[in-house]
């Protein structure tokens, strides 16, 4: 009996394995859209009122701690400040966002273009900025919309994976 | 000669001023909280002009704040402050000679990346301005840009690009500047129209803006009033988030950034404002927006680049304001050894009132 008991033991450790798995996947579509819709906000105020950057940053990371994304928005608000006081974008951003991202679930070649974004800060008109910062929010809803369509069948093979694994050891074991 | 110590204790800001409001610059003892403040204020707009790893060789400048009046870049040039007292050359460490030998010369892409930061590394959100051959930067600081411009389709000025000058006007407070001229800024109980004419470098901007303080804190001829200030080129205010920066006054109302034909009338539609204040009237739109404000009862402070009176009063581009008498002060600025002056004082028909009175 013990043994039995044992092997659901083993096998709800792998699922639950699997459920984690399946929960980061779903945090790191959340972590894409958050940036696609922090890109198209920076876009929108760029053509809008073409406010600088600084300025951008600061409104836009208050207005996301308000509406409870603390991480994100503190970071914003940060370079926004830090960059009003003197300090350099690229400098500034390299640094933050790094920090921000550090123990996010995202791809190496997401946050590398992330951090890129300052290069491309440079347009001396809003029209050509504004299509230059939609690019970013472009990129980030294509990489979310492809996570999402693979998100359900992903999850099904990891679950399954994950359990029949657990059965197997489980077996193994007994 | 070397210039790294910087001046204090001669700045204009330590003269009474003659407003009705305790001034925290009419303090005797000159080192108090306010006046540090102050120092730190006008040392920080110098030093945050530049990228922090160049902020060292600026040092020198920021601490001679006082006396700074310019800051001249050209690319593959010696840097050049302007001083109260002449022009100074930076070397590597931040150290000012009066050499230029040995200067070290500024480097393109140092000056774009100086031209980056000053835009808030938001080219874009300057471009209305270099259109017109200026960035506004934090604490009015106004720099004048030269490079290669780039036509529109119809021969405007679309923008600059490959920027090889720049020019960094310092601004300055001078609180009480315009002590003296106010009893001739005031016929009996009413603000008369008044023109400031001077060519660049001559306090028109700082005179206006102390005019403005007194006339919107009060002063020993009149109570306060309501001044409304279109402040196109952020300069006169030097407005950040739309808050001035410079103390204009506590009954002053500010359009920031705006053209100032339609600041003036946004301004009298919706501020009542008792007195109007705008800076370098310039196109024919300028000049019907003062006759309309004029002509709804509002008083206009304005200036006006020219070398002379004359200028003025000649000019076809003013005929409209002479035929009607608009300014009934215009006012002449000059300089001499670092001193401003206003040289001449004269009525609406250009009948000399008064001269050679400091400010």
């Amino acid at each position: 009996m013990l043994k039995w008991i044992g092997l659901c033991f083993v096998a709800a450790g792998t699922a639950g394995t699997g459920m984690r798995i399946c929960l980061d996947r779903k945090a790191r579509i959340a972590q894409l859209a958050r940036l696609g819709q922090m890109f198209g906000r920076i876009a929108g105020e760029v053509s809008y009122s073409r406010t600088g950057i600084s300025e951008i940053l600061e409104e836009l990371g208050e207005k996301m701690k308000r509406s409870g994304d603390f991480s994100l928005g503190g970071t914003l608000e940060a370079i926004g400040r830090e960059l009003r006081n003197g300090g350099g974008l690229t400098e500034l951003w390299r640094e933050k966002m790094s920090a921000y991202m550090e123990r996010s679930l995202l791809r190496r070649e997401e946050k590398e273009l992330v951090l890129s974004f300052p290069e491309t800060v440079d347009f001396p008109d809003a029209q050509r900025q504004r299509t230059a910062v939609e690019a970013f929010a472009g990129a980030m809803d294509r990489e979310k919309e492809a996570a999402r369509k693979k998100e359900a069948e992903e999850n099904r093979m990891t679950m399954a994976v994950c359990l029949a694994g657990g059965i197997l050891a489980g077996l193994l074991l007994l | 000669m070397d210039r790294t110590d910087g001046k204090d204790g001669t700045d204009r800001t330590d003269r009474k001023d003659g407003t009705d409001r305790p001034d925290r610059t009419d303090r005797k003892d000159g080192t108090d909280r306010a006046d540090r403040r102050d120092r730190t204020d006008g040392m920080d707009r110098i030093r945050l002009l530049f990228p922090e790893s160049f902020r060292e060789r600026w040092k020198a400048a920021a601490i001679s704040w006082q006396d700074l009046r310019e800051i001249r870049l050209r690319a593959r040039q010696p840097v050049i402050l302007l001083m109260r007292d002449g022009e100074w050359y930076p070397d590597e460490k931040g150290r000012l000679n009066r050499d230029a030998g040995n200067a070290p010369r500024l480097q393109k892409k140092e000056l774009d990346a100086i031209v980056k930061h000053i835009c808030g590394y938001s080219l874009y959100a300057c471009e209305e301005e270099m259109r017109r051959g200026y960035i506004s930067a934090a604490g009015g600081v106004r720099v004048g840009i030269a490079g290669e411009v780039i036509l529109g389709p119809e021969g405007t000025v679309r923008n600059i690009r490959h920027v090889g000058s720049l020019n960094i006007r310092v601004p300055h407070e001078a609180k009480g500047a315009a002590g003296q001229l106010l009893p001739w800024l005031y016929e009996g109980s009413r603000l008369c129209n008044t023109l400031l004419i001077s060519p660049p470098g001559c306090g028109k901007t700082t005179l206006l803006r102390d005019i403005i303080r007194l006339v919107s804190d009060g002063n020993a001829r009149l109570p306060g009033q309501t001044v409304g200030v279109v402040d196109e080129r952020s300069e006169l205010s030097g407005c950040f988030q739309g808050i001035p920066e410079f103390d204009l006054g506590s009954r002053t109302d500010v359009l920031d950034a705006c053209p100032k034909a339609y600041g003036m009338m946004m301004l009298l539609r919706s501020m009542s404002p008792g007195a109007i204040a705008v800076d370098e009237l310039g196109g024919a739109e300028d000049i019907r927006a003062v006759l309309y404000a004029v002509h709804c009862g509002c008083s206009v402070l304005a200036t006006l680049h020219a070398d002379s009176c004359e200028a003025f009063f000649r000019k076809e581009a003013y005929a409209a304001l002479q035929q009607e008498k608009v300014f009934e002060r215009v006012i002449l600025l000059g300089k001499k050894d670092g001193h401003f002056f206003a040289v001449q004082i004269r009525n609406g028909d250009g009948r000399l009132l008064e001269g050679g009175i400091p400010c």
